[in-house]
């Protein structure tokens, strides 16, 4: 019986370029196109090793692209694929964020960037809808910093980049702490939407520093990280509260998360 | 409604093995179990020690296999399955809220046959008075999410078959010469032993306990610490359904998925080991939250028609009803 709703069966695609950020952390572009939401989530398979819920790194229409860490036993399969290799994709599945102009504050934290630079590419291609937009990027060292060649054509796109590291490496004249310490650098009003992504202990810091500016909770929008395994609301995996984080979320607004103990970010 | 001998009951099962393959409480090895039939004589009316979630929801299915080049997703068959209690019933009913989007859960669901046993005793551990009690009436609380095709009870060595449905209608009419009309003194004699059952089944009162289960109640980490972490509960269970996936690769690719337990401490892990449910306690909080509050709240009904088989199940002697009742009291 033909059922519509549900399929469990990725589409497979191959991988057209690797790029190695650092160490252990890669980008793959894929060949197929994504129309999904800035925020969104796909399910990336390994073919026979297993499926993992990835952001979604590229912008809008572009080929997929996402980046990961080598940390568990499918992303050390996926580090390890190459151009040409086949890749399987389900999805986009999910809410991301809402881009619906005025000031925008982005922050991220470590690998809490690239759907943040998802973002930063629906924005950018409208420029004109948004007035200031600044980005404040914390990561451990310099050179674990995501897609540093970049900043630059983001800057060149009147978009500000705050950037901060907690411990310095040679050469680094920027900053040193944590990514609320850039708050004294803020360029937005505190009427502005803002969209978080990193470590919910991060994420925490960010919600409580931005409250006692000002900003609206309803306005602030974090992106939960948790194992969704079905992405479809269905596994259980990723229950917070009454919510499931692959089909109410990733991205939540504050006000909602702040009322869900479980959430880790109050 | 139609009344009959014990051949009423082997008729029904002998006219739907003609379409599909029955499941029903038979003896295997000394004890009931609820499983296909070979003959309509085998079933039986004890309750079978397994739910009937298996049987639309396998305990292990492939999702889909990758072989020669291509994909392969199963299309499953669904049964005919008689002797289910109605707590249970209910509890498949719930499974379809959730997964009536699963192409195969769907697939055996639309292709399945529903005969639900009403309880004319009371049951030693389910504490269904609150959620429905003991037959599937036409204003039964989960009525909006479906109905079985037919409904038998037994009482004093007769069998009394109803349809619900209309595909239970026309299974019904083919029963016609195995049964007669039920008296209005028969059907009285029904009534009131269904009545005196759902009053006995009035074990702990679970209407309203949305309000009570909080997220810093002492309950979670009392039971914690008596749970071992098995996760029978979560399997006997007929309305729990989570689930985990994952691939094997012997020759070709395959996707499985798996019954899973929020009890157990992987359930929640993410990458590099952080876990949201690292303690014990954290997990029992879930379990109970997910079935009393979150589900409740998001769907209108508990997680939970009071069969008791998780209660049956655990080997520390966790109660349900005793859970419930603590977050009662305090």
């Amino acid at each position: 019986m033909a059922v519509e709703g549900v399929s469990w069966v990725p589409r497979l695609t191959r991988v057209l370029e690797r790029v190695q950020h650092t160490a252990d952390t890669v980008s793959l572009k894929l060949d197929l196109s994504l129309n999904h939401q800035p925020g969104q989530f796909v399910q990336v398979s390994v073919p026979g090793v297993g499926e993992i819920p990835l952001s979604v790194a590229s912008f809008p229409g572009d080929r997929l692209m996402i980046t990961f860490r080598r940390v568990g036993r499918v992303t050390a399969a996926l580090y390890g694929l190459g151009v040409g290799d086949s890749i399987g994709v389900r999805g986009p599945f999910g809410r991301g964020f809402p881009l619906e102009g005025g000031d925008v504050l982005l922050v991220a934290g470590g690998m809490g960037l690239p759907p943040i630079r998802s973002a930063l590419g629906s924005i950018l291609r409208e420029r004109d809808r948004f007035g200031t937009v600044q980005l404040l990027y914390g990561a451990r060292r310099p050179s674990l910093l995501l897609y540093r060649e970049e900043y630059d054509a983001w800057r060149r796109g009147d978009v500000v980049v705050s950037l901060i590291v907690d411990e310095a490496e040679d050469g680094w004249r920027g900053r040193v702490g944590v990514v609320t310490e850039l708050f004294d650098e803020l360029e937005v009003g505190s009427d502005a939407t803002v969209l978080v992504c990193g470590p919910e202990i991060m994420m925490k810091f960010v919600g409580r520093g931005l409250l006692k500016m000002g900003f609206d909770p309803k306005r602030i929008y974090m992106s939960m990280e948790r194992h969704m395994k079905c992405g479809v609301g269905l596994c259980g995996h990723c229950n917070i509260g009454p919510y499931y984080v692959c089909r109410d979320g990733p991205v939540f607004d504050f006000e909602t998360l702040r009322n869900i103990p479980e959430s880790g970010v109050i | 409604m139609i009344v009959g001998g014990r051949e009423l009951l082997d008729g029904l099962v002998k006219v739907l093995m003609e379409r599909w393959t029955v499941v029903a409480p038979r003896e295997v090895e000394g004890n009931v179990v609820l499983a296909p039939l070979e003959d309509a004589g085998e079933i039986v009316l004890d309750r079978p020690l397994n739910s009937p979630k298996e049987y639309l929801l396998p305990q292990e299915e492939i999702l889909f296999e990758y072989r020669d080049g291509g994909f392969k997703a199963p299309e499953p068959r669904g049964y005919a399955i008689l002797g289910i209690r109605p707590c249970e019933f209910r509890a498949l009913l719930m499974l379809k809220s959730v997964m009536g989007e699963d192409p195969l859960f769907l697939s055996r669901w639309n292709s399945s046959f529903f005969a639900v046993q009403a309880c004319t005793e009371p049951c030693p551990s389910g504490f269904c008075g609150d959620l429905g009690g003991p037959e599937f009436s036409g204003i039964d609380p989960y009525r909006p999410l479906g109905a079985p095709d037919l409904q038998y009870y037994t009482l004093d060595g007769r069998v009394f078959v109803d349809a619900l449905t209309e595909r239970g209608k026309e299974v019904l009419g083919a029963l016609r010469d195995l049964g007669e009309g039920a008296t209005e003194e028969e059907l009285e004699r029904l009534r009131m032993r269904i009545s005196e059952v759902w009053e006995d089944m009035k074990r702990v009162r679970v209407v309203g306990i949305e309000e009570r289960a909080r997220w810093d109640h002492p309950a979670y980490s009392y039971f914690a610490e008596r749970c071992i972490q098995c996760g029978a509960c979560n399997f006997e269970c007929p309305s729990c359904f989570c689930f985990d996936i994952r691939d094997e690769d012997e020759g070709a690719w395959v996707r499985v998925r798996e019954w899973d337990s929020c009890l157990l401490e992987g359930f929640s892990k993410m990458a590099l080991g952080a876990n949201p449910r690292k303690r014990e306690e954290d997990r029992m909080r879930q379990r109970i939250l997910h079935k009393f509050k979150y589900f409740k709240e998001t769907t209108g009904f508990y997680m939970c028609t009071g069969c008791g088989r998780c209660l049956e199940a655990c080997p520390s002697g966790i109660d349900l009803r005793e859970v419930i009742s603590w977050l009662w009291r305090e």
